[in-house]
């Protein structure tokens, strides 16, 4: 008998791709127990975990937010309906003119603000700014005065005081005043004003 | 150890597929479980704190709209036939309207608060706000500054009939808000306060006063109230119209005074300290026929 070769596979070195070959079964059922635990998880078990009892009832985030609005606009819609019935003469135009009245900064108030903000804009100088005339006009405030004492700096106290006045809460907008500066015998340089303020 | 020559790719590839596929669902998964959590943490608690105090305010609310409800059936007298008669006229009483002028300067000349005042002049009748007919009143007047702020308060006065009136929405709304919190039953007596005519009250405002705190046994409300009271035009009221000058509109058939507002205030400094050139336009609003 001689020795025949067999038909037995050939030995052979495991290449990158034969290795791939033998995990992929390994990893594609690790990875399919992976995701279907945690959809398991997600669908199954977190609701009923993070779900919080409030008045009887469970909810979830999105829950208890919509139940939160809902809250809101219902405490809304009753509050208006409870001062209906306080408030006399509710949506009637005797109303919007009381409300407007009411609500709105008198010129007086206005004026003695800003004369404050003026007498602040030079510190250790409350006479620097002088507000010597103001008209309200509706939503129109109109402020006339003079920057003096503070000698060849008026226009840039002047300036200064501009923008205190822009950076007022209550000013929409601001018509700057042409900048100047004159001289007088008595009270040496300063700097007349007209600057219209938009009120809110 | 043995390996087959050809493995099958084929198959081989679309398990790596299936398998990145499924990580990437896992992972997904795993995002939304760390959101969940950052949204209980979030949101949930915070919200599952909010609700309760969100309901019970309802309930609280449903409550005193019954009890509003049931002391608004019980009320009497219709303010709509005061608006109509004396606060928005069809035309302007212009007689009133000057004598209501004149008592306020005869009452400024009497504290020295003003000197001189120029003739009043009326305008043309033109149509104004929310289908209205307006009126203007111009005039000039020396004030000191305390008589500029009088004759503000006087003007903004003018119209109002309840106490509510002269309250900003701001106020009405903290003094409810307050009732709420301590004896949401006490929303009968709040607006009974509220509903109290604003002459009467100014005249003698205590009675009106006590008849309100007695339904609070807590000193809150009552800080609250006196607070409120304080700074609103109540208290500026309370100067300008105190009783003999209240006294006077009244008997004078002055109040309730016809609607007016400040249209355009122009002050010019005076010659002594605190005293101004005031020119004066205000507008008297009328019911459009």
């Amino acid at each position: 008998m001689t020795d025949t070769p067999t038909s037995a596979p050939v030995p052979t070195v495991p290449t990158p791709g034969h290795i791939l070959h033998r995990m992929s079964m390994p990893v594609f059922l690790f990875s399919a127990v992976f995701a279907t635990a945690l959809g398991v998880s997600r669908f199954a078990i977190l609701p009923s975990l993070t779900s919080i009892e409030v008045g009887g009832v469970k909810r979830d985030a999105a829950g208890l937010q919509k139940r939160a609005e809902e809250l809101k606009v219902q405490i809304a819609d009753v509050q208006e309906e409870r001062d209906e019935d306080i408030l006399t003469l509710q949506g009637t135009p005797y109303r919007a003119l009381v409300n407007a009245k009411i609500s709105g900064d008198s010129g007086l108030e206005l004026l003695e603000a800003f004369r404050a903000a003026a007498r602040d804009a030079v510190r250790g100088t409350p006479d620097a700014v002088v507000i010597t005339q103001a008209q309200v006009d509706g939503k129109t405030l109109t402020l006339k005065g003079d920057v003096s004492g503070v000698g060849p700096g008026s226009m840039t106290v002047l300036a200064q005081f501009t923008e205190i006045l822009r950076g007022d809460a209550r000013v929409v907008s601001l018509v700057a005043p042409t900048f100047t500066r004159l001289e007088d015998p008595k009270i040496g340089p300063y700097s007349p004003f007209t600057i219209v303020l938009t009120l809110k | 150890m043995t390996f087959h020559p050809h493995p099958h790719w084929q198959i081989a590839a679309a398990r790596w597929v299936g398998s990145l596929s499924l990580i990437a669902l896992g992972a997904v998964f795993l995002a939304q479980h760390i959101s969940t959590v950052r949204d209980v943490r979030a949101s949930s608690l915070p919200l599952a704190q909010e609700i309760p105090g969100l309901e019970r305010r309802l309930n609280v609310l449903k409550q005193q709209k019954e009890l509003s409800e049931l002391s608004h059936a019980l009320r009497t007298g219709s303010p709509e036939e005061h608006v109509h008669v004396y606060v928005l006229p069809e035309e302007a009483d212009l007689d009133k309207v000057v004598t209501a002028f004149d008592a306020l300067t005869q009452e400024l000349r009497q504290r020295k608060l003003l000197t001189a005042i120029s003739p009043i002049a009326f305008g043309e009748t033109t149509s104004g706000p929310e289908g209205m007919t307006e009126q203007s009143v111009t005039l000039e007047l020396a004030l000191h500054q305390e008589g500029i702020e009088a004759l503000q308060t006087f003007v903004k006065l003018s119209g109002l009939l309840s106490v509510a009136d002269a309250l900003s929405s701001e106020e009405r709304s903290r003094l409810l808000l307050q009732t709420e919190l301590e004896n949401p039953a006490a929303i009968v007596a709040l607006e009974q306060f509220l509903n109290t005519d604003l002459l009467d009250y100014l005249r003698e405002p205590r009675p009106a006063e006590e008849q309100l705190l007695k339904s609070f046994s807590s000193q809150s409300f009552e800080r609250a109230f006196r607070d409120v009271v304080r700074t609103s035009l109540l208290s500026d009221a309370g100067r300008l119209l105190h009783p003999v000058f209240a006294e006077k509109l009244s008997a004078a058939r002055l109040w309730p005074m016809q609607m007016m507002d400040i249209n355009a205030l122009s002050l010019e400094s005076g010659n002594a300290p605190g005293w101004y050139r005031v020119k004066l336009e205000v507008v008297l609003y009328m019911r459009s026929v």
